[in-house]
């Protein structure tokens, strides 16, 4: 759980960044709904920017499965776990 | 067979459905599953004994290599081999058949698209090529439906049986020929479901409505718009002068044509799919009533825009973010590359996709930076701010008289018989050839266009008429526009029935016409 914890800490920090007009939370249940920025095309950056600072690799249909922050933050930690 | 024939109609649909719940009520689901996919076959031969004999072959190397990628562990090598040598022969096999004649390159024949053997373009493989390549997609990505609806395969019995249901699936009747391009986990959960083959009167009351308003669609309003569209677009083509009031008049009403063709055809499809107890995912859901060229694209062939974003438009946008990402690319090149080559390739493959034609070219290019255009200005701080405090009602009447003209062009475009063609009439519809000979009497077809266009932006659509029957799968969510006392809503009636009726009749006043549907060509 605190592996899940240190992943969504640093995925709030790129999602702080990169949607910079959101001040609402960032939990495990976010989702692109929620934050008025996170269109299709910031989606692919978002993916992109995770894939870099975790060390890890999504397949294309696997970055467009994710429903919520929480299936992003569990299979970053099924491959670096 | 189309749909709009009386032989389908009359004859081939209550055959069919007969067959189907009977078999269903004596031999089960298997049988059943079968009698739509042999039905399928008999409504596929009249197009062609040689076109039959691909569908079948597509059908049998799609569900071979699914089977075996599903069979095979994640740890064989072979697994991806076999997987690629799938989609290699799906991308082939649509490359020779449709677009052979490229050889020709946009050659002067290209319009006709006759293969070296002689036989048109195979109907539907676009759509059943996508819908396999999707399905093999989902086996090689072991999505839960695939297991399940592939079942056992461990006797040449279940194999037979497993065939049968991947071939209803693949080539059900009423979305083989023009989609809705279909996902196995929209189609599998409802076959699995206690439902499924119980004759449900609603569904028959339902499909038969959807039937009755897609044929009033395209008989009457369609068909009755052509003969002024072959005209104007012929006389372009002939580089004839045309007075602007007719070069508009021919251009609204391609419009109005290509809508209802498409939106009788889906809606057909729908109804057709219903009375056999299955819902299929919505294609068309009001396209003109869009507020740009990004919404247009949601509500517009919304089956094909989802398969071609799966499966080109993401892929390369990922590829081109890693790269620009990777390499610390300055913004420009960084966006050109993961937003902008990505939306042209993108829209060039949705124009190409209706045939090998530098007018289709055309068409995708204006879209493609029309679409990459509107993601940039919509992205923009100003339009942002401009959103947060403009009204939405008139900002959504300026984003939609924004959206017509560029809309109307590229329709036109699509159209036209040539680029030459196409061009020359966007200047006869902004020139001044006001002594140009009248090449129509105007009545007729501006009537039409009334009731074309009154239907098009005031009017609910089918899906909402129906929305009580949870008509279709949405592909996605969409706003309702237009009046709220229009939209009523349908349930089995006399008066509704009433509306039906008139519908039926006055489309089998016009049946005997039979032309056929635009996008059976794609």
């Amino acid at each position: 759980m605190s592996e899940h914890q240190a992943i969504l800490d640093k995925v709030t920090e790129i999602i702080r960044d990169l949607f910079d007009e959101y001040d609402g939370p960032v939990t495990m249940e976010t989702t692109a709904n929620d934050v008025a920025q996170w269109d299709s095309l910031s989606h692919v950056r978002l993916m992109v920017m995770i894939e870099m600072e975790l060390g890890v690799h999504f397949g294309t249909s696997e970055m467009q499965s994710f429903k919520n922050l929480g299936d992003l933050v569990r299979a970053a930690a099924k491959q670096s776990g | 067979m189309i749909f709009t024939d009386p032989l389908f109609l009359f004859a081939f649909l209550p055959i069919s459905l007969i067959a189907f719940y009977m078999i269903a009520y004596f031999f089960g689901k298997n049988y059943a599953l079968a009698v739509l996919f042999i039905s399928s076959v008999v409504f596929y031969i009249p197009y062609g004994i040689a076109s039959a004999i691909l569908l079948i072959l597509a059908l049998v190397v799609n569900f071979s290599v699914a089977a075996a990628i599903t069979i095979i562990g994640d740890d064989n090598k072979n697994r991806r081999k076999i997987y690629l040598a799938g989609q290699a022969y799906n991308i082939i096999s649509l490359c020779y058949f449709k677009y052979k004649i490229i050889t020709l390159l946009f050659g002067p024949s290209a319009g006709i698209m006759v293969d070296i053997a002689g036989i048109a373009i195979p109907a539907g493989i676009s759509f059943y090529t996508f819908q396999g390549a999707a399905f093999l997609a989902d086996a090689y990505a072991r999505e839960k439906n695939v297991a399940q609806f592939l079942g056992g395969l461990g006797s040449t019995k279940s194999i037979c049986s497993a065939f049968g249901r991947y071939g209803a699936f693949v080539s059900f009747f009423p979305q083989l020929i023009i989609g809705p391009i279909t996902y196995l986990s929209e189609f599998n959960p409802q076959i699995q479901s206690k439902r499924f083959l119980r004759l449900n009167p609603i569904d028959l009351a339902v499909g038969l409505s959807f039937i009755s308003i897609g044929m009033f669609k395209k008989v009457v309003i369609a068909d009755n718009l052509a003969p002024t569209v072959d005209i104007v677009f012929g006389a372009a083509h002939v580089g004839a002068e045309i007075h602007p009031l007719q070069a508009w008049i021919g251009a609204l009403a391609y419009m109005g044509q290509l809508y209802f063709d498409f939106s009788g055809y889906s809606d057909m499809a729908l109804g057709l799919a219903r009375m056999f107890g299955l819902r299929y995912p919505i294609n068309f859901f009001s396209p003109f009533k869009a507020n740009g060229i990004i919404d247009y694209y949601r509500r517009w062939h919304m089956t094909l825009t989802r398969v071609i974003a799966r499966f080109l438009y993401t892929p390369l946008s990922v590829a081109g973010t890693r790269y620009s990402m990777f390499n610390r690319l300055a913004p420009v090149p960084a966006h050109l590359l993961s937003l902008w080559l990505p939306m042209l390739i993108n829209f060039q493959i949705i124009g190409l996709w209706h045939g090998a034609l530098w007018t289709f070219c055309v068409f995708g290019l204006m879209h493609g930076f029309w679409y990459a255009l509107e993601t940039e200005v919509r992205a923009t701080k100003w339009y942002k701010a401009v959103k947060k405090t403009a009204s939405p009602i008139i900002l959504g009447f300026i984003e939609r008289a924004v959206f017509f003209l560029p809309l109307l062009l590229s329709l036109a475009m699509f159209r036209s018989e040539s680029v030459s063609g196409g061009f020359h009439l966007f200047s006869q519809m902004f020139g001044t050839a006001i002594d140009a000979r009248s090449l129509f009497n105007m009545r007729e077809p501006v009537v039409m266009l009334t009731v074309a266009f009154s239907i098009i932006y005031l009017c609910p659509n089918s899906v909402e008429i129906m929305r009580r029957y949870r008509p279709a799968i949405m592909t996605y969510e969409n706003k309702s526009y237009g009046p709220a006392f229009l939209r009523g809503l349908w349930r089995p009636g006399w008066v509704q029935a009433s509306y039906i009726s008139i519908l039926v009749i006055a489309s089998l006043y016009y049946v005997s016409r039979q032309p056929p549907f635009l996008y059976q060509g794609f």
